[in-house]
């Protein structure tokens, strides 16, 4: 028999692959799924605030820099859609560090999200095939998921443009936009259970290169999510009859 | 010794087990249903209105108190009577969920919880549009109790109303109706002494609609869209009436424009 030349890397190599399948042996979704069911809060100390330089194609730089031209400069009580209680679309309501918390329900065959910001639900068939894309762009797009061990691979397309991008004086949004979403469940350093969510927005038409985002949510099981009453303070001038406290309602 | 503790937790096994077959699993209402108009039971002829519910009535002007006509909720039990589009229904062992998207209206979802939690305190409870629900199954039929309900909200488009001591009893059950099959009926009594004489009891049914979606409401996308465009018309009659002008500044009158 031959003598084989590397052993030792011949047994590493082995020892790393049985590990790899023993790992993903080990791999239950199903459990994870468990641990992800409830009511989450944003983590805004351990999550990603947004880059203040997006890497721009020159076309959307100048897009940008030519609606501001025009339209400069952006008044948020007029442009901006999501004072007028338009929903910002995705990944708004899982980038958001204000402490507005979302609910997770897995169900067979999906997870669905209710967020209390907008009121929005975000409905995730897993190991579905495809979509058929009839449907008009929505705030939350059309979303897909798929198990990578015990990772939830979410991808989601078909965003609308309104709430997002330049009216509000951002950069534009295309219809390449395509949202990719690593969830998963860990421990923070304080030992306390923690969602993460890895997110990664590619928009080849506007930007250059992806935008990743590092997301973590912080396990709050004695919190329900509220009711989320935008139009709120009109309703009220209309019971009352006083001016609205909000100057751009009145 | 040993082996007689072996068998002990063998038999108490086996009767968990009988004991898990022979408790009946509830039926699953998961899914997307349609409300069926035709097999639902109207409001009744002459409501039963003590005197001060009678007078909110007869005020109701749909202009000014339609709390829709403002992008606010629908509301419980308004939601499910409403038969103004598609339900759907989540379900786990300890909740149902009930999701309405009604037509350019925005989300709302009545959460039932079936194990058990207790009500807020008296002290610390707060009227929601959506109310707090609490459920059971009785059988085949999911019994839900709905309570702490904003009297802010209306029961339906000709503006009856109730107090904050609404209670809302619902027996959610599947049957068979010849013409349509499997249906999901919904049998409500409305308990609000403050407001009727007598409870209101309606029915209301849903049939499966696997294909149906519940689109996006935007509900303030008109009012968003008409105020931006009402002041994008102003801005560029004000850069028409001063030629030259190429944006920086927004014209004075624009802003007020926007306004009115």
């Amino acid at each position: 028999m031959k003598r084989l030349r590397h052993p030792p890397a011949l047994l590493l190599a082995a020892l790393a692959m049985s590990v790899l399948a023993s790992v993903q042996a080990w791999a239950d979704p199903a459990r994870v799924a468990r641990d992800m069911n409830g009511v989450w809060l944003p983590d805004s100390r351990r999550s990603d605030r947004a880059p203040s330089q997006l890497p721009l194609r020159p076309e959307a730089a100048e897009a940008q820099r030519r609606y501001r031209e025009t339209y400069g400069p952006v008044d948020p009580t007029i442009d901006d859609a999501n004072a007028s209680c338009i929903t910002e679309p995705m990944p708004y309501p899982v980038r958001l560090i204000a402490q507005y918390p979302f609910e997770i329900l897995f169900t067979t065959g999906r997870m669905t999200m209710f967020f209390e910001i907008y009121g929005s639900v975000r409905r995730i068939p897993i190991g579905a095939p495809p979509a058929v894309l009839e449907s008009l762009p929505t705030a939350m797009g059309t979303s897909r998921g798929h198990w990578e061990g015990d990772v939830l691979v979410v991808e989601t397309t078909r965003l609308r443009h309104e709430g997002a991008g330049l009216p509000s004086g951002d950069p534009p949004v295309s219809n390449s936009r395509r949202i990719v979403e690593r969830w998963s469940i860990g421990t923070d350093e304080e030992g306390k259970k923690q969602l993460r969510n890895d997110m990664t927005i590619e928009d080849p038409v506007v930007f250059t290169a992806p935008v990743s985002y590092r997301m973590r949510y912080k396990w709050s099981p004695d919190i329900e999510v509220g009711e989320y009453l935008c139009q709120q303070d009109i309703w009220d001038q209309n019971l009352q009859g006083q001016p609205s406290a909000v100057p751009w309602r009145q | 010794m040993r082996a007689s503790g072996v068998l002990a937790l063998l038999l108490l096994g086996c009767g968990l087990s009988v004991a898990r077959a022979a408790a009946p699993s509830p039926p699953d209402l998961s899914g997307v249903w349609l409300p069926v108009e035709q097999l639902a039971t109207p409001w009744p002829a002459k409501l039963p209105l003590t005197d001060a519910a009678a007078q909110r009535y007869a005020k109701f002007h749909p202009d000014r108190d339609e709390p829709a006509g403002f992008c606010m909720p629908l509301g419980t039990p308004r939601n499910t009577l409403a038969g103004t589009g598609p339900m759907e229904v989540l379900q786990t062992s300890d909740r149902v969920y009930f999701i309405f998207q009604p037509n350019l209206l925005n989300a709302e979802t009545r959460r039932v919880y079936l194990d058990g939690r207790s009500r807020a305190a008296e002290e610390d409870r707060i009227p929601t549009w959506l109310g707090s629900s609490r459920g059971r199954w009785e059988g085949g039929t999911l019994v839900a109790e709905t309570t702490d309900l904003e009297p802010q909200a209306i029961l339906n488009a000709q503006g009856l109303s109730h107090g904050g001591a609404l209670v809302v009893r619902e027996r959610w059950q599947l049957s068979r109706d010849a013409k349509r099959g499997e249906v999901l009926v919904d049998e409500l009594t409305l308990v609000d002494p403050e407001s009727f004489t007598t409870p209101i009891a309606l029915r209301r049914v849903f049939v499966r609609a696997p294909d149906a979606r519940l689109a996006e409401g935007q509900c303030s996308e008109g009012l968003w869209i008409d105020r931006l465009w009402r002041h994008r018309l102003a801005e560029h009659a004000a850069a028409r009436r001063a030629p030259g002008t190429t944006g920086g500044d927004r014209p004075a009158d624009a802003a007020g424009g926007a306004r009115q």
